[in-house]
């Protein structure tokens, strides 16, 4: 489900104010010097040196650039252009073929102020020129600027490194609240049937969470929720509810019964505005039998093995009212049945009111699909929905198919 | 979405039109911060023209009818229609507050 409550006031991402290592500490970057001509050397030192900058290094053509960079990774190199063995352009653009080097900013320094010289050497890939003869407060300013937008291009690139890294940890712990394959394999071999989960945040954590519990007397009881809110918030619901289902918070056999249990559960820590919808559904294999309940779930579809159609069961969402109470219905399930649960990302992409699968569509294609596998008809439902997103789903998706074999549990 | 409100003989009117997603929880917010300074007796959200509502919508509307239980001043939902109305229908929304035909 999409996100419901409004921004924090200072986001929870939100960058440090000075990046670690910033523009405070620049005079001890390491800045190599090439130039053949040791007065031009030495004309560059001065100036960085009366600015404060001491870790300098110098090289004296094209060649012993290359090596001195790959040796001691300076943050900043300022070069001339007309230099034996390998000139300033060559150097420019052998830089800039490495992929460990690069981003490192290169200031030419040229006696030629034509604009097709000048040209030529942004072209090479220098960041900026500084014309000679140098001068010297010119020359710190412009190293100033460089240096200040690689160390923040550098904080930030960590920081985005370091925060994806998180995120696909909080991923994977997210994704092993699922069944697992191995669990749905063995739930396979106890009773007579064929099952299929698709769970695909659409950017990082996701709000959707489903699960399969073996009951007694041969039945399963089947369950989703989609949790309305931002990624992070989301997604941490999910972890309270699958805490709270999975240490017995909900004992209820009857799905209705069991909706009410998770309702108490959940208008005790969510918020206003805050809340999930969530269908449940038993399979009694005994007797033939589902039952169903929904807090304002999408309408699941049920398949008698010819004819599907959409089930009409309503509720309120979980987490809004106390003592809500949550209808039961009773239908058949006889093998060669199908039922189908899905978040609303199904039904409401590209948006709710043009959707590329509104419900009367989607309820004739799984008919007319319905001698395909379980992860066939899937498969093609999920690529409906990316052709009509190319660019990613704007929200969760789940699909759950549970079909019934045959033969004795 | 679009919305126009006015004050009409104690109701806080609010006209909502468009697709009310996501973007539009700040102004919703603005609206009802609105309707609670407007003293009005009771709130009606005319849907005729919403075209559409996804799940943040849906909470804005579960915002709104807690305000107004707080306030103990009726909201009515007026004249939904198409996935406005389903959706409504689907999650029970006429046990929160009237749903007004």
């Amino acid at each position: 489900m999409m996100i419901a409550s409004p921004p924090p006031a200072s986001a929870p991402g939100s960058l440090p104010a000075t990046p670690p290592g910033g523009v405070e500490g620049l005079l001890d970057a390491k800045i190599l010097l090439v130039d053949d001509n040791p007065v031009g050397r030495l004309v560059l030192e001065a100036s960085l040196n009366g600015a404060g900058f001491t870790n300098l290094r110098s090289a004296a053509d094209g060649e012993q650039a290359l090596a001195l960079t790959a040796q001691w990774g300076p943050e900043l190199i300022i070069t001339d252009l007309m230099m034996p063995k390998m000139d300033g352009f060559d150097f420019c653009r052998r830089l800039g073929a490495d992929p460990g080097h690069r981003e490192v900013p290169i200031i030419v320094q040229t006696a030629r102020g034509e604009p097709g010289i000048r040209g030529d050497i942004f072209d090479a890939g220098a960041s900026d020129l500084v014309l000679k003869p140098i001068n010297p407060r010119e020359l710190v300013s412009r190293v100033r600027i460089h240096l200040e937008r690689r160390r923040l291009i550098t904080s930030l690139t960590d920081y985005k490194r370091r925060i994806a890294d998180e995120l696909e940890t909080a991923k994977a712990m997210q994704l092993s609240l699922l069944p697992t394959p191995a669990q749905v394999t063995a739930l396979c071999s106890q009773l007579p049937i064929e099952l299929a989960g698709h769970c695909e945040p659409s950017f990082g954590l996701g709000g959707d969470i489903w699960g399969l519990d073996a009951l007694p007397d041969d039945r399963l009881r089947l369950w989703s929720a989609d949790f309305a809110g931002h990624d992070v918030q989301s997604a941490v619901n999910t972890f309270r509810l699958h805490t709270f289902l999975a240490t017995g918070g909900a004992p209820a056999a009857r799905p209705g019964d069991w909706l009410g249990e998770v309702n108490e559960f959940l208008c005790g820590v969510l918020p206003v505005g805050q809340f999930a919808t969530m269908l449940c559904a038993v399979v009694d294999f005994k007797r033939e039998r589902l039952t169903l309940a929904s807090a304002a779930a999408p309408p699941p579809i049920l398949g008698d093995g010819e004819n599907y159609q959409a089930v009409s069961i309503a509720g309120l969402p979980l987490g809004v009212a106390r003592n809500a109470e949550y209808e039961t219905l009773f239908l058949p399930f006889a093998p060669g049945a199908t039922l189908f649960a899905y978040s609303d990302a199904l039904t409401e992409t590209p948006n709710p009111e043009m959707p590329v699968l509104p419900l009367a569509a989607l309820v004739s294609h799984l008919q007319a699909c319905r001698h395909e596998t379980l992860g066939e008809i899937q498969a093609g439902l999920i690529a409906r929905l990316r052709a009509a997103m190319p660019d990613g789903l704007a929200d969760d998706l789940t699909l759950i198919s549970l079909h019934h074999v045959g033969g004795a549990p | 979405m679009d919305i126009q409100s006015h004050m009409q003989d104690e109701e806080f009117l609010a006209r909502l039109s468009g697709r009310m997603m996501f973007s539009d929880n700040p102004a919703f917010r603005v609206l009802l911060d609105e309707a609670r300074s407007s003293g009005a007796k009771r709130y009606v959200f005319d849907l005729s023209e919403l075209a559409s509502v996804d799940s943040a919508g849906l909470g804005m509307f579960l915002i709104a009818a807690e305000q107004a239980k707080k306030s103990g001043l009726p909201l009515t939902l007026r004249r939904p229609s198409g996935q406005v109305k389903q959706l409504l229908a689907l999650a029970r929304f006429d046990k929160l507050v009237a749903i007004q035909e």
